[in-house]
């Protein structure tokens, strides 16, 4: 059991390692010559703008995560009926034909709100 | 992976549990790293200078030729120079998320190598889980360039970052979709499995089970491009129109990170098609079943790999970039409806023909067929429209 996760820890870790030893010879091998006009945040030269970046956004970007939400657990739920709809046959289909037509009444109306289009 | 574990530990003749555990887990550590950095690493660095070689084929151009031979030991050079730059910081950055962003996507791109399987027996770990795994390990990279965008405090980086984000999750549900067929082909998740449930003819493979899998092919490659953000899907880092998108205020080494991790992610990419729709590492059936014939399972799975990717690279230099709404709406409008469709279709099918092997086998060739009609026609048109141009095929790359 464990065996089958342990190399999932290992690899994150050397993913991890790998990466840190990569920043710290370049921290070793290159050089550090700070100024003020280096340390502005670039954006084209508009140094009169730079008062931060982190304003407000488009609800598109908060609308398409929340349909992602629901969008996404719907198919967490549809991964363990793949896996046993051989065994169950033909029951599983009707059941899963219940559930998607949930789901695609859902995505019609949410298709008919207009949230799914970017102008 | 168990059965070198269980051969090393006769063959050095531990009988203790402790030693078996021991010796179990430094072949693990071995074999993590060797995937990682001896394989992943020149795997990301070539790729990138054969893309490079590659575009500037395509564009008439000579393209990196300098350092070795044709100049293959550039992606050296790269790293080695990326190494001696400043690690420049911007003053309103958030600095430990700045910091931290690029090992989330080196991480995350590092974890799904855990669960590819090379061969038969070349698997760091057959996870029984293990195509959901990959699923959400690639979240990370999702994680990561979102810091970046966020933490650096530049516009040009936050549009990127919100709309890499936006892009991934959009393009996470058809492929999700898509690889949910493969499940219900198989009937498992792990990747194993469904390796060993296709063959080694192409009427075998996933993708020419019926007609309706060339559809789940076709909406998997293109959402992986998508997830991935290679061309045409490259709008996080859009260069004509966000700077660099994510990555405009880094330099040095963690910009690399980054790139290495794309040009990683292209490998994910290969392997990830090649397993699940294109038979993976599977040889004719003699040269099955031994761990001797792991070269040839490897040889097979690495070729099928790089045509893949080949692809991936050619079509970036072929495409233009598509806008965010044509992004958004080929996702939402037409890739979600017709997965869900072609989801029906599949499950409908393997009702009908279940129990009936020779309609199965019969309807394997008939899709075969039509999918293979395509790559010939493909191929046929490349050489008549070669053939017209009067041009001369240029295979000396020594120039």
């Amino acid at each position: 059991m464990s065996e089958t996760y342990i190399p999932m820890v290992l690899m994150i870790a050397i993913a991890f390692g790998l990466g840190s030893a990569l920043v710290l010879l370049s921290v070793v091998l290159g050089p550090k010559y700070p100024s003020d006009v280096k340390d502005y945040p670039f954006e084209c030269g508009h140094l009169i703008d730079s008062d931060g970046a982190r304003k407000k956004h488009s609800i598109k970007f908060y609308m398409i995560a929340i349909i992602f939400l629901l969008f996404d657990l719907e198919i967490v739920f549809m991964y363990p009926w793949a896996t046993v709809f051989r065994e169950i046959g033909i029951t599983a289909l009707f059941e899963m034909f219940f559930f998607l037509g949930i789901l695609v009444v859902g995505y019609i109306y949410v298709w008919k709100k207009g949230v799914l289009e970017w102008e | 992976m168990e059965s070198i574990t269980n051969s090393l530990i006769q063959s050095w003749g531990i009988t203790s549990s402790t030693g078996a555990q021991l010796v179990s887990l430094l072949v693990m550590l071995a074999f993590s790293a060797v995937v990682l950095i001896p394989f992943f690493l020149p795997f990301a660095g070539i790729t990138s200078w054969l893309e490079r070689r590659i575009a500037g084929r395509m564009q008439s151009r000579v393209g990196p030729n300098i350092n070795g031979p044709q100049g293959f030991l550039q992606w050296i050079a790269d790293g080695v120079k990326a190494m001696e730059k400043e690690d420049l910081m911007p003053d309103d950055a958030d600095k430990p998320l700045f910091k931290v962003a690029p090992y989330f996507v080196f991480m995350g791109v590092g974890a799904t190598l855990v669960a590819i399987p090379f061969s038969e027996y070349l698997v760091l770990s057959d996870l029984n889980v293990g195509i959901f795994y990959i699923i959400s390990v690639t979240s990370f990279v999702t994680v990561g360039i979102l810091l970046a965008g966020w933490s650096s405090n530049n516009k040009w980086s936050l549009i990127g970052g919100v709309r890499s984000a936006s892009q991934m999750i959009s393009y996470e549900i058809p492929t999700a979709l898509s690889i949910l067929t493969v499940v219900l082909l198989t009937g498992s998740l792990s990747m194993q499995d469904i390796v060993k449930a296709q063959g080694f003819w192409p009427w075998q493979w996933h993708i020419s089970n019926n007609p309706f899998m060339i559809v789940m092919f076709f909406i998997f490659f293109i959402s992986a491009l998508a997830e991935g953000s290679r061309t045409p899907f490259d709008l996080p880092e859009a260069e004509s129109e966000l700077v660099s998108g994510y990555n405009t205020e880094y330099s040095g080494i963690r910009f690399a990170m980054f790139f290495l991790a794309e040009w990683g992610n292209l490998f994910v990419i290969g392997a990830m098609t090649t397993v699940l729709f294109l038979g993976g590492w599977q040889a004719p059936v003699a040269l099955q079943g031994s761990i001797w014939n792991t070269p040839v399972q490897f040889i097979i799975f690495m070729t099928k790999m790089s045509a893949v990717v080949f692809i991936v690279i050619q079509l970036r230099w072929t495409l233009p970039r598509v806008r965010v709404d044509q992004l958004m709406i080929i996702c939402w409008h037409y890739f979600v409806p017709l997965s869900l469709l072609s989801i029906l279709a599949v499950t409908i099918w393997m009702a009908l023909s279940y129990g009936h092997s020779a309609l199965e086998l019969g309807m394997s060739i008939f899709s075969a067929a039509i999918w293979l009609y395509f790559v010939f026609l493909v191929l046929f048109r490349a050489v008549r429209n070669f053939k017209k141009t009067n041009a001369k095929l240029n295979l000396n790359f020594l120039e």
